[in-house]
């Protein structure tokens, strides 16, 4: 039985005090003042007892929370009121993640997250113990899941009985770091949408600066001198329009630093290291994140590339597991693998940890592209109809033609999104490619495969077109990153749909699951100088494509 | 192929008349404390969500069709828009029976298949005689049995 560091427990009492503590305080003003049902001096006295209560509860709860590591088994005992005993199944963990913020860097500690596939929230948050202590746990998980596979090969029970932390570490290989002048590329060109909500919700705050920034800015560009919004009637129309166009350049140039700032604080100094066979990373600039990635346990790796990335040869590389709850805070922040590098290195790594070569799409039929089109130029067409019904039968609309001009671009719009979607069914994978803004291939073992789905909506059937999505059990998929191959052929989304089911079945009997051991190996070996001997327990041969170097 | 029961159109269709029915409600509402509404096109408006509804419970009901194959549960339904799926029998986590208080009403039962998938996660099959639903749960529970999954995950 181990418990939480000592500080953790400072740490709460010392928050339960002012919370407590200021709820005393309150409750006192209420019943003394508007309620009056007590004598002014009541304050005084609640006040301290809502801290006592506070320090009282927080200690409590410091020595009801105990946790073990052993028998194969992490069981977290914990509630004051509510008692709560759980067991968590080592083989059963997901991912292993560190969190540490300014303070508990200052003392030496670390919040510990272990991730299962179950449930909605995170099952076990040990907050905090010693930072020694919380990578002694990273690697016992990944020590005793190593034993576990070892054991099961000479078809024993799997080693329930110990789990030696002091066993000797596995080699620590570097697969993975962000460079500086990447993490600034990455920065410039990556977006981030809470920027922009942040400067809409910060501007209010700092009004003065932001007008007197917007004053000087458009003052220089030949406007108005001072803008404030009780002048705006009084500018003439161009006027008007610099300072609109003005204020939204300096919007975006604002949200676009921020997002800057909001990816350098969150990948500074990522790199990533293949340990045993867990992927773990390290990143963070203020909160310091660290996460291990048990390579069995991948579902779907993702390459994932922007416009911006795609035009500079860039791309990203995402490693889901069934772990992370649906939106549970950095999820997508701690599924990247690598956040940024050539187009080469990405793939290089996705094939390793898939064992398979990152193919050549299959096309859709040139139907699908009709379709898009189609579809992309309903929007400016309806747009032009309501106009036109509001110019004749409301009141007269000037230019009710001018959504008619977006026609051309909804059928650009419509080609690009035809030429960016793919798929693919090599020999254990599938492969499906979407998305123009971002642009995603995701990689999907067959033996991951959960369900198979085919849709076909009446605008589809008219085309004799289809989708088919192979369901995992991956947690992206929940954020619209389902390995869906949109718009096929009807005959050949059925096709799909039965090799998809026959090859999760093949698959599942042979035990074939790609060897990613060697694959890692073999990229890392290429990538040094060539030294003696690279793993531990020499890789056997695979007839799949293998990447020999 | 099995077909569910004929019966569950009377559900379906029941389940049309109220959403018919609510829609007046709310039109009554509209009429009486916010804008003047024709009577007749609150009855024209109920009439056809009647009529759609019913006619979608007949489209849905001879769409809807189901296998037990060899290593997959196969499903087939959708009616605007058409959906096939297959759930593997070593993909299935647990299987429930499930009667609401209108199926017994009607004399029905459904059965839910649930993955560990995020999308396809459970899948009910309605319009179910009670027999037949059980029957179903006990065979599907055997066929995920046999199958040897190691890891459902």
């Amino acid at each position: 039985m181990n418990r939480l560091h000592p500080i953790s427990a400072v740490g709460s009492v010392v928050t339960n005090v002012v919370r407590f503590g200021s709820i005393g305080f309150f409750a006192g003003m209420m019943l003394t003042g508007p309620l009056d049902v007590l004598p002014l001096g009541a304050v005084f006295v609640l006040a301290p007892v809502g801290a006592l209560v506070g320090v009282a509860y927080a200690v409590a709860r410091y020595y009801r929370f105990t946790y073990a590591l052993a028998g194969g088994t992490l069981s977290v005992d914990s509630g004051v009121f509510d008692r709560q005993e759980r067991e968590i199944p080592l083989g059963r963990i997901q991912n292993v993640d560190i969190e540490r913020g300014p303070v508990q860097r200052l003392f030496g500690l670390a919040v510990v997250k272990f991730e299962t596939a179950g449930g909605s929230a995170t099952e076990a948050v040990l907050n905090a113990v010693d930072v020694d202590e919380a990578r002694a746990l990273q690697s016992a998980v990944a020590q005793y899941r190593r034993e576990d596979d070892e054991t099961e090969g000479d078809k024993g029970e799997p080693a329930h009985d110990t789990v030696a932390r002091e066993a000797a570490e596995p080699e620590q290989r570097r697969l993975y770091e962000l460079s500086t002048r990447d993490l600034l590329t990455l920065a410039l060109v990556s977006f981030r949408p809470a920027a922009p909500a942040v400067v809409l919700f910060g501007v209010p705050f700092a009004q003065e600066y932001a007008l007197r920034l917007l004053s000087a800015t458009v003052e220089a560009l030949g406007g108005p001198s001072t803008v404030s919004l009780s002048g705006l009637p009084t500018y003439s129309t161009g006027e008007a329009l610099l300072t609109v166009g003005v204020a939204a350049a300096l919007f975006a140039l604002a949200a676009w630093l921020l997002s800057a700032a909001f990816t350098i604080t969150e990948y500074h100094g990522f790199h990533l290291d293949y340990v045993g066979d867990d992927l773990r990373y390290e990143r963070g600039l203020i909160q310091q994140y660290s996460g291990s990635i048990p390579l069995e346990k991948v579902q779907t790796v993702t390459v994932r590339e922007n416009l911006l990335m795609r035009q500079a040869g860039y791309a990203a590389l995402a490693v889901e597991t069934a772990g992370y709850a649906p939106g549970s805070g950095s999820q997508d922040a701690s599924n990247t693998a690598i956040p940024l590098d050539d187009r080469e290195t990405v793939l290089a790594v996705a094939e390793a940890l898939t064992d398979a070569d990152v193919p050549a799409m299959e096309r859709l039929p040139d139907r699908s592209r009709r379709r898009y089109a189609v579809r992309y130029s309903l929007l400016p067409l309806v747009a032009t109809g309501l106009l036109l019904s509001v110019d004749t039968l409301v009141q007269t609309v000037p230019y009710w033609y001018v959504p008619l001009a977006l026609v051309p671009v909804a059928v650009l719009a419509g080609h690009l999104s035809w030429k960016h979607r793919g798929f693919a069914l090599l020999e254990h994978l599938f492969a499906t490619r979407s998305g123009v803004l971002v642009r995603s291939t995701r990689l999907v073992p067959y033996y991951r495969v959960q369900t198979v789905i085919d849709t076909r909506t009446i605008f589809q059937r008219r085309r004799s077109l289809a989708s088919v999505t192979a369901d995992t059990a991956s947690t992206a998929s929940l954020l619209g990153g389902d390995a869906t191959a949109y718009d096929l052929d009807d005959q050949r989304a059925r096709t799909v749909h039965e090799t998809l089911r026959e090859r999760l079945m093949a698959d599942l009997r042979a035990g074939e699951r790609g060897d990613r051991r060697q694959g890692l190996t073999a990229l890392l070996d290429e990538a040094d100088v060539p030294d003696e001997e690279g793993d531990a327990g020499a890789p056997e041969p695979t007839e799949s494509s293998a990447r020999e170097p | 192929m099995e077909r569910l029961n004929s019966r569950v159109q009377l559900l379906w269709m029941g389940r049309a008349v109220v959403v018919a029915a609510v829609l007046a409600g709310v039109a009554v509402a509209i009429d009486r404390f916010a804008v003047p509404v024709d009577p007749p096109l609150i009855a024209a408006v109920v009439v056809v969500a009647a009529v759609l509804g019913t006619v979608h419970a007949v489209l849905r009901f001879r769409r809807w069709r189901f296998e037990i194959q060899d290593d997959a549960l196969f499903l087939v339904r959708g009616v605007v828009t058409q959906v096939d799926t297959s759930v593997p029998y070593v993909r299935l986590q647990h299987t429930d029976t499930q009667r609401g208080p209108v199926e017994r009403l009607v004399g029905l039962s459904s059965v839910v298949v649930y993955t560990a998938g995020t999308r396809g996660a459970d899948i009910r099959i309605p319009g179910l005689r009670p027999e037949r639903a059980t029957e179903l749960r006990e065979q599907l529970r055997e066929l995920a049995a046999e199958s040897e999954a190691t890891d459902a995950v």
